[in-house]
């Protein structure tokens, strides 16, 4: 409904509560570790709750709080000085995880949070679109990259 | 793509951090405005709340400005203070074009023997929101600084630093506290200062600025303050403005034009099927409904282990999905239930402008582009869908006027229709708005 304007405490509430995991899946992947996922989750919603009467409603609340969410992640990142792209999270050798995790750490930015988005979070084209200010029908495109560079990689991890 | 997605799951396994709703509410409220403005609000309030406890003029034989301002304002234990904030909008006269502001006011009532806060939001007069909290008592602005500002009070540091005009009005410009510090983005001290507009008529506040190296950086308008006895304050909310415990859902879905009679109830207004080089490229039925926030259940026994134990093995176990309606506080685990809706209020939009492929369908042509110009139009008979989604709304423009809001929106009532108009710009509103007419 598009009659009124801002989000309501209620409704911020709602979303964080559905969707914390999710949210901090994806800050986490692109802060570089869990603790400043979360905390880039905590200090998005900290501003969604002081801005929410800056929400126009001309899209979905979920595509503006996730974009407060990459955009909190990307500046913790900045903030702790990691060199870009980020380092991604430790995991367990496999033999092929190292090159995988270079590799989507230096895929290009557009590609790597549209991965996240609809990897981490499970968000729609649409969705992501509205959560980076892209386009919706670059999305397609963008993952598709984005699976071409990481299917060739783990092509040749296997071999 | 399954390769795809279980080498991401390696490289970021399932989250382990709990929720915590209640610390973003608690770093939220307290500071809606900035950390320096915040000081000087709440040093402001605590300032001459303990100029009337502390009455400095016993003993002197002087009355001066301070004095006839803490005489103006009383010397009860709970500060009341009106704020204007910078998030109102405009009233336009759709006829003539004239322009008023429309206010948006923060009203706290502050009780530092209880550390209770009650605060009422206002748009244009109705009330937006009206909450009740406790800010972190460590934290506590308004607690630590009412302290500090007695004891500065009380060492006679507050003096007035000269006369000016202000809104029209003579004030006297009263400094509160002058100190240095440390910025981290240049790593140098500044001086920072805060001081309050006292009105050279009535001595009462008027104005608090906050500054920076001598120049001003914020300044908010204090529309009222006082200090009165708890048997005069409020922290009694009103549950109906209250947002706590409320949850919404809303959306909308195209439709054909023909329908749009018997979604709305009643003959629509519109702007044709062109506005302004803009095609009508879709109707929609607009809804909302809505319900309660989840209930919290507390988890106990063998099921409050078994998510003890998920949540301390990981990362080597993953925890089930169902961990999502989770929270952990403490040593307390709760489980998160789903809301519960009420019936749907629908509405009709007219949206002019572009609509792109749905990338999810691929049907054609259904997907508004918000990027390019657009006009939309929505409008509803249903009151309770006008309220919903942003409490601003409660405020209704007199007929004949729409209101403007930051972020180019604008909302009026015609012929007992709810309208509110999207547009690229604040002139196309108005256009739109005047060129509104019946369908048919």
């Amino acid at each position: 409904m598009r009659l009124s304007r801002g989000a309501s405490v209620a409704e911020l509430e709602r979303v964080y509560r559905a969707d914390f995991p999710r949210f901090v899946r994806v800050a986490t992947a692109v802060a570089g570790d869990e603790q400043s996922g979360a905390d880039a989750v905590h200090d998005a919603f900290v501003q969604a709750v002081r801005q929410r009467r800056a929400f126009r409603g001309e899209g979905p609340l979920e595509a503006w709080l996730w974009r407060m969410v990459v955009n909190a992640a990307k500046k913790r990142t900045n903030r702790e000085h990691v060199t870009q792209p980020a380092e991604l999270p430790g995991v367990q050798e496999n033999g092929f995880g190292d090159p995988v995790r270079s590799l989507v750490a230096s895929l290009p930015e557009r590609q790597r949070l549209a991965l996240f988005l609809r990897y981490y979070a499970d968000l729609d084209y649409g969705s992501i679109a509205a959560a980076l200010g892209i386009a919706s029908g670059t999305v397609g495109a963008t993952l598709n990259a984005a699976h071409a560079a990481l299917r060739n990689s783990l092509e040749e991890a296997h071999r | 793509m399954n390769d795809v997605k279980e080498t991401l799951d390696r490289l970021v396994p399932e989250p382990a951090t709990m929720s915590n709703w209640d610390a973003v509410l608690r770093e939220a409220r307290p500071r809606r405005r900035s950390p320096i403005l915040q000081l000087a609000v709440a040093t402001t309030v605590a300032a001459l709340a303990a100029l009337f406890v502390v009455a400095p003029w016993k003993g002197s034989g002087r009355v001066g400005i301070l004095d006839r301002a803490l005489a103006a304002v009383g010397d009860g234990p709970v500060v009341h203070v009106v704020f204007r904030g910078d998030w109102g909008g405009t009233l336009v006269d759709l006829k003539t074009g004239e322009r008023k502001p429309v206010y948006g006011e923060n009203e706290i009532w502050y009780d530092e023997s209880r550390n209770l806060v009650h605060e009422i939001s206002r748009f244009g007069e109705a009330v937006d929101s009206d909450e009740v909290y406790s800010p972190l008592k460590p934290e506590s602005e308004l607690t630590a600084l009412t302290r500090e500002y007695r004891q500065a009070l009380e060492n006679g540091t507050a003096h007035v630093t000269g006369k000016d005009t202000f809104d029209g009005n003579t004030v006297y410009w009263v400094t509160i506290r002058r100190l240095m510090l440390p910025d981290v983005a240049d790593r140098r001290d500044h001086e920072f200062a805060e001081e309050v507009a006292v009105s050279a008529e009535t001595y009462k506040p008027v104005a608090i600025r906050a500054l920076r190296d001598r120049r001003v950086f914020d300044t908010q308008r204090v529309v009222k303050l006082e200090t009165v006895d708890l048997s005069q304050a409020s922290f009694t909310k009103d549950p109906e403005a209250s947002p706590d415990g409320r949850a919404m859902m809303e959306g909308s879905d195209p439709i054909v034009l023909d329908g749009a009679p018997d979604v709305l109830g009643r003959n629509p207004l519109w702007l044709g099927r062109e506005y302004a080089r803009l095609p009508l490229a879709q109707a929609q039925e607009a809804f909302s409904r809505t319900g309660s926030v989840p209930v919290r259940r507390l988890v106990t026994g063998a099921r409050a282990g078994e998510i003890r134990n998920c949540l301390r093995d990981r990362p080597t176990h993953s925890c089930p999905r169902t961990m999502g309606a989770i929270e952990q506080r403490g040593a307390k685990i709760y489980e998160v239930g789903h809301s519960e809706f009420g019936p749907r209020h629908t509405g009709v939009t007219f949206f002019y402008g572009t609509v792109g492929d749905n990338p999810d369908t691929f049907a054609k042509d259904l997907v508004p582009v918000w990027d390019e110009p657009h006009v939309v139009v929505t409008e509803t008979t249903d009151r309770e869908l006008r309220t919903l989604g942003g409490r601003s709304m409660n405020y209704l423009p007199p007929e004949g006027s729409i209101v403007l809001l930051p972020g180019r929106s604008g909302s009026f009532v015609r012929d007992g229709l709810y309208i509110t108009i999207l547009a690229t710009t604040d002139e196309l509103i108005l256009d739109a708005a005047r060129a509104l007419r019946p369908m048919s």
